[in-house]
């Protein structure tokens, strides 16, 4: 039976849970005009909490030798607080920083159910990361997806969050029945819900058909909350229709946490014979490898940059798994490191996004709305030429950041994807190197163009009632989705002070990610050295 | 070993803060903040240095050290050493360095690139500290490619000239081919010992194989005489005198082109482990310091002069190292960077002087309207020379005796040809310059003279040491006199050896070769060589003075070999014929056939396949959700039939 001792040893879950619950309350019981920064201070303050019973975790590490085998796993053993889950803990409270950073942009009417299925959205993840039992695992799985779910849709007037979030979440569903009917025949087997129990097993060598089947049907469900083709197909759609900040923590929370889960349970349910080890091992490399070849092959033709950014995204989840292939621990720390390099990239990325909106915000005035400018999707690529004269500093960290992508040294996608390349060599996978240098190649053409764009001279902006000369630029940018400029309710009567904090968070997150992009690139060994504390890593 | 010094970081990191502080307020800022911040610099750079020095003789033995960075994913790390060699180098990169600031920021006054040229001088004073002060091969590799950037943006600093701008390229290109001999050397080095820091592979330089050490020593070679401007890759030096004086004394004569002896003497271990290392090394410096020489006698512009002056200088230190001569090398590179820093910025006030021209045989007379430069000028060319008791007598001769203590005495004769020549061309250049009759001044020429000599002493109503010379010119210049005067005085054999003691931390001393090998005893070998060199120069210099002195006995007569002096033996040409035609050639073949048809071809092929794959892709993402739940549900079938199967 749990008690109020296994309860202590997840205050960092339980924090996070606490902190989203009352982001509620105080929306209950705050006045009106200050709930919004209540909302706000209420996020950051639980996460800072969150992260300082993680610190305690942390040193726990050092402290105690149970805790570093992986034996602190309260509740019975459904949770697991070992090495894995902390560095994941990290990985997500800092993801979760930077959405709820951007999410000051936000101009939600409903502020405190945005924010608090952010921290959901979290929780989901993190318990995601730590969970060492298939039904937590599950659970944990659906709390994410659901919030997911509906913060995709938040801007409930948007046709495509609409779109998105109904196709997220019809094969989202689709995808949880799989993975769990895969769960219900992997417990038909073994008669076990615990990893450690179908681990067990699957040492034992008895697997049969329908435990193959099983695990099958647990690995598809993964990749698709990995968005691992052809099981992406969601994720386009799904990113472009969310606010921006919902897409950034989509984009790396859900890929960490789910990764981290997935690891834990091929260690698990993998057989120990190496040549079903090897057999099992080959459908998740294809699936990797098909992954950066599509992710990468998807960006070419694409014009929107969530859209294109969700392609990447993909191609990233492939390259993950190069280092695991032969499930060796030490590739586990190469995959994290990178997931901390593309939280930088790509959550900087989207905080370029998130700021520019803020400023598509402002120029759209109605009257603007009226004449047909200040229309163009911000997000759309036409619509960032010559972003360089407007925001120069914003230009060059963008073109960090996708340069960061396409693995440019001294960042943090550099030195990123050498561990991948090192882990995949000893792991032996050499073809999925082959995938991965010519999806990289693919991709350099993508980041590069939309680099290239930020440069560019900007095309004559059309005068109002000149309908006919801007016929070109315009045509370019007509979102294809029926995406259109999105005059914040409720933008105008926050006023200035508002713009100002909306800076100040974004600038925070941008800073945030520059830095951890500079530093992962060029002292990759303060980051090599806490990981390697939690994991067994070279 | 003293770790953690972290003043070291000062050394390059002032004059970097001191590039980007000039070069962003080269347009807002006056000249005098703009060359007094740049001079600042240089100069705190130069005061840490000496505080570097003392704490490094209070440490007796070891090094100072200072880890940077590490990177731990290939292993490999930057750090700065500093230790007896770094030092003796940095002390002359910052010290000439900052007197050279203080001259161009009067030299340079009517440049509208004012602030731009201070901001690439401390950069290239950032990258040449960083150079030598670096712990390992990649460090010095970084400061080596930087400081191949600052002497290309200096060379080509008037570059809407296009002969300025030609030679940049030029010194690029030849740079460049030398890096590519040191990558080569780092990437055999890394092979071979796992490292690339200095500490790691030098003391086990004996255990790698011969071949491997003959190769790496080979490449180290290459990358020393592209920078150095030894044979056969010295053609860009004199074309690099395009760039504004200042630049010519520090970066072409001072220091830049010492970085290749920096390499020779850092590196030593490779060098002696590798069997034909050490003797490469002495025939590259050898043959460098004669030609330069030989082709010295026939040249007319005075930079140009200087410049095949510089080379062959440089090959004497080069030479030295390729004896085992490593302190006398690094004293005679203290000394060099002395006189002909001096003898540089004394060209400078000449150009100066007669506005404009460079050629000596339109030149004359200078003694008696600038004594100045005239005394300066001649104690500058009498220590180049080698005349007792001027400094460059005593690090010469100490380089020019160890030949022969080391049992090399032909390298020993053909170094004592190439005195013989440097004395008789410095007494040309300095004869045709000073004495004689002065030229005939056109009515407009004499007005332009008049004008900027009273623009010289404008400033300087309260004080004024030479006059005709701007003061700021006129303080580095004397000081730099003094210097080259005295300087010779640390090693004065029998008496004082302060380069050997202090090196020799490092180094070890020469006298380390065996015994076996001299094949004259120390004694009589200095005697003889100090006897042969003057008896030498005093015959060369009576032979100048004669030919070229106030009587100008030797003008209008034509000079052996001219044509071939003149063109530095056509080595241009030979490139050309060789490298540039030839490569033009291909590029345009490349460029009209290759890179269209197949080239491009097979890229527009790969583009085309990519095209054709993302437009199915966009099919397939049709926006419809039964196509998504379609490929779900057919990818989810595959897996489960490979498993179910399995």
């Amino acid at each position: 039976m749990p008690d109020i001792s296994d309860v202590t040893q997840v205050m960092p879950l339980a924090a996070l849970a606490a902190a989203a619950l009352m982001i509620i309350v105080v929306d209950l019981v705050v006045p009106a005009r200050f709930a919004r920064s209540w909302v706000l201070v209420t996020a950051i303050a639980g996460l800072a909490v969150v992260g300082w019973y993680l610190w305690d975790l942390w040193r726990g590490v050092a402290v105690l030798p149970a805790f570093a085998a992986g034996e602190l796993r309260p509740f019975g053993g459904a949770v697991v607080l070992d090495g894995l889950s902390v560095a994941a803990g990290w990985l997500l409270l800092a993801t979760a920083l930077v959405a709820v950073l951007l999410s000051v942009t936000e101009r939600a009417r409903d502020m405190s159910g945005y924010i608090s299925l952010v921290l959901f959205a979290a929780l989901g993840m993190m318990v995601l990361a730590a969970a060492a039992d298939m039904m937590v695992l599950f659970v944990a799985l659906e709390v994410l997806s659901l919030s997911l779910y509906a913060l995709v849709a938040f801007r409930r007037h948007d046709q495509a969050a609409r779109e998105g979030a109904f196709k997220y979440f019809l094969l989202g569903s689709v995808a949880a029945a799989l993975l769990l009917y895969g769960f219900a025949l992997i417990y038909g087997v073994t008669g076990a819900t615990k990893f450690a129990d179908v681990a067990a097993f699957a040492r034992g060598g008895a697997v049969g058909a329908m435990y193959h089947a099983g695990f099958a049907l647990v690995v598809i469900g993964f990749a698709f909350k990995l968005a691992l083709a052809p099981f992406h197909t969601w994720a386009p759609d799904a990113y472009q229709g969310a606010p921006t900040p919902v897409t950034a923590f989509m984009a790396v929370g859900t890929k960490a946490a789910a990764f981290v889960a997935l690891a834990r349970f091929l260690w698990a349910a993998v057989p120990a014979d190496p040549e079903l080890m090897r057999a099992y091992m080959i459908p998740i490399g294809l699936l990797a490898a098909v992954s950066m070849l599509v992710g990468s092959l998807g960006a070419v033709f694409q014009t929107n940059l969530k859209r294109l950014l969700a392609y990447s995204g993909i191609a990233h989840a492939g390259y993950l798994f190069m280092p695991l292939l032969s499930l060796e621990p030490e590739g586990l720390g190469q995959s994290l490191f990178y997931l901390f390099a593309y939280l930088c990239m790509a959550g900087g990325a989207f905080a370029v996004m998130a700021f520019r909106a803020t400023e598509a915000g402002e120029a759209a005035t109605p009257a603007q709305g009226a004449a047909g400018l200040g229309s163009e999707d911000p997000d759309e690529l036409p619509a960032w030429r010559g972003f360089y004269r407007r925001r120069p500093w914003l230009a060059l960290a963008m073109a960090l950041f996708f340069l960061s992508m396409a693995g440019m040294p001294p960042t943090a996608g550099f030195t990123g994807k050498l561990m991948l390349i090192g882990g995949g060599l000893a792991a032996g996978a050499g073809w999925l190197l082959a995938a991965m240098v010519a999806s990289t190649g693919i991709s350099a053409y993508v980041y590069l163009r939309v680099v290239g764009t930020l440069f560019r001279a900007p095309e004559g902006v059309p005068e109002a009632g000149a309908g006919d000369s801007a016929a070109g630029p315009a045509a370019g940018s007509q979102a294809p989705a029926g995406a259109v400029g999105i005059v914040p309710p409720g933008a105008a009567e926050l006023g200035p002070v508002a713009v100002a904090w909306d800076r100040i968070a974004v600038g925070a997150a941008l800073l945030l990610t520059v830095a951890g992009l500079l530093i992962l690139g060029l002292f990759p060994d303060l980051l090599l050295d806490g990981l390697r504390g939690l994991l067994p890593l070279r | 070993m003293e770790n953690g010094y972290w003043l070291l970081a000062l050394i390059p990191g002032l004059p970097l803060v001191g590039a980007a502080v000039t070069a962003a307020a080269r347009n807002r800022w006056g000249k005098p903040a703009l060359a007094g911040t740049a001079s600042t610099m240089v100069g705190l750079a130069f005061l840490v240095t000496v505080a570097a020095l003392v704490r490094y003789l209070d440490l007796g033995g070891g090094a100072l050290e200072l880890s940077l960075w590490s990177w731990g994913p290939a292993g490999v790390g930057l750090g700065l050493l500093g230790d007896a060699v770094s030092l003796w180098f940095l002390l002359v990169v910052t010290g000439v360095g900052l007197l050279i600031h203080i001259y161009a920021s009067a030299y340079m006054a009517d440049d509208p690139g004012y602030g731009r040229f201070f901001a690439e001088l401390n950069y290239f004073i950032f990258a040449m500290s960083l150079l030598v002060l670096a712990d390992g091969f990649l460090g010095m590799l970084i400061g080596w490619a930087n400081v191949g950037l600052a002497s290309y943006l200096l060379i080509g600093f008037w570059n809407q000239r296009d002969a300025a701008a030609a030679a940049s390229r030029k010194a690029f290109w030849v740079n460049t081919a030398g890096e590519v001999g040191l990558i080569l050397a780092m990437a055999i080095i890394w092979n071979a010992f796992g490292s690339l820091r200095f500490a790691d592979v030098l003391p086990q330089a004996g255990q790698a194989d011969p071949e491997v050490l003959n190769a790496i020593a080979l490449l180290l070679l290459v990358g020393a005489v592209a920078k150095s401007a030894q044979l056969p890759l010295h053609v860009w030096l004199p074309d690099a005198m395009q760039g504004p004086t200042p630049v010519s004394a520090l970066i072409h004569a001072a220091t830049m082109v010492t970085a290749g002896v920096y390499l020779a003497v850092r590196a030593f271990p490779l060098f002696e482990a590798a069997p034909v290392g050490m003797t490469a090394v002495a025939v590259v410096g050898v043959a460098s310091a004669l030609f330069g020489a030989v082709v010295a006698v026939g040249q007319n512009d005075i930079k140009r002069v200087l410049a095949f002056s510089t080379m062959s200088q440089v090959g004497y230190m080069i030479l030295g190292a390729g004896v085992g001569a490593y302190s006398a090398a690094l004293f005679h590179f203290m000394t060099h960077a002395f006189f002909k820093a001096l003898l540089f910025l004394g060209a400078g006030i000449v150009i100066h002087h007669f506005h404009g021209e460079q050629d000596i045989r339109r030149m004359g007379g200078l003694g008696r309207q600038l004594p100045f430069a005239y005394w300066t000028f001649l104690i500058g060319t009498l220590a180049l020379i080698g005349v007792p008791p001027l400094s460059g007598f005593f690090s010469k001769d100490e380089i020019v005796v160890a030949l022969l203590e080391t049992g090399h005495p032909w390298l020993w004769a053909l170094a004592v040809a190439a005195a013989g020549l440097t004395a008789f061309y410095m007494t040309r250049l300095f004869c045709l310059v000073f004495t004689g009759p002065a030229p005939n001044a056109g009515a407009r020429g004499r007005a332009a003279k008049e004008a900027a000599a009273a623009r010289e002493t404008e400033a300087v109503a309260y004080w004024n040491p030479a006059p005709g010379v701007h003061p700021l010119k006129a303080v580095p210049v004397l000081l730099l006199t003094v210097l080259s005067a005295v300087a010779g005085l640390l090693s004065v054999p029998g008496l004082t050896a302060v380069p050997e003691e202090f090196l020799g931390r490092v180094l070890g001393h020469y006298g380390a070769v065996p015994a076996a090998a001299a094949a004259v005893a120390p004694e009589q070998a200095k005697t003889l060589t100090i006897a042969v060199l003057l008896g030498v120069a005093a015959v060369a210099m009576l032979l100048g003075v004669r030919l070229y002195g106030p009587s100008r006995r030797a003008a209008g007569r034509p000079m052996p070999l001219e044509a071939a002096l003149a063109h530095g033996f056509y080595f241009d040409d030979l490139y050309r014929a060789v490298f540039v035609r030839p490569l033009r050639g291909l590029a345009a073949y490349v460029g009209q056939v290759i890179d269209p048809q197949v080239v491009d071809g097979a890229v527009n092929g790969i583009a085309r396949l990519a095209g054709t794959l993302a437009v199915g892709l966009r099919h397939l993402h049709g926006g419809y959700v039964r196509r998504y739940a379609l490929a779900l549900m057919a990818g989810t079938a595959v897996i489960v039939l490979y498993f179910v199967l399995l």
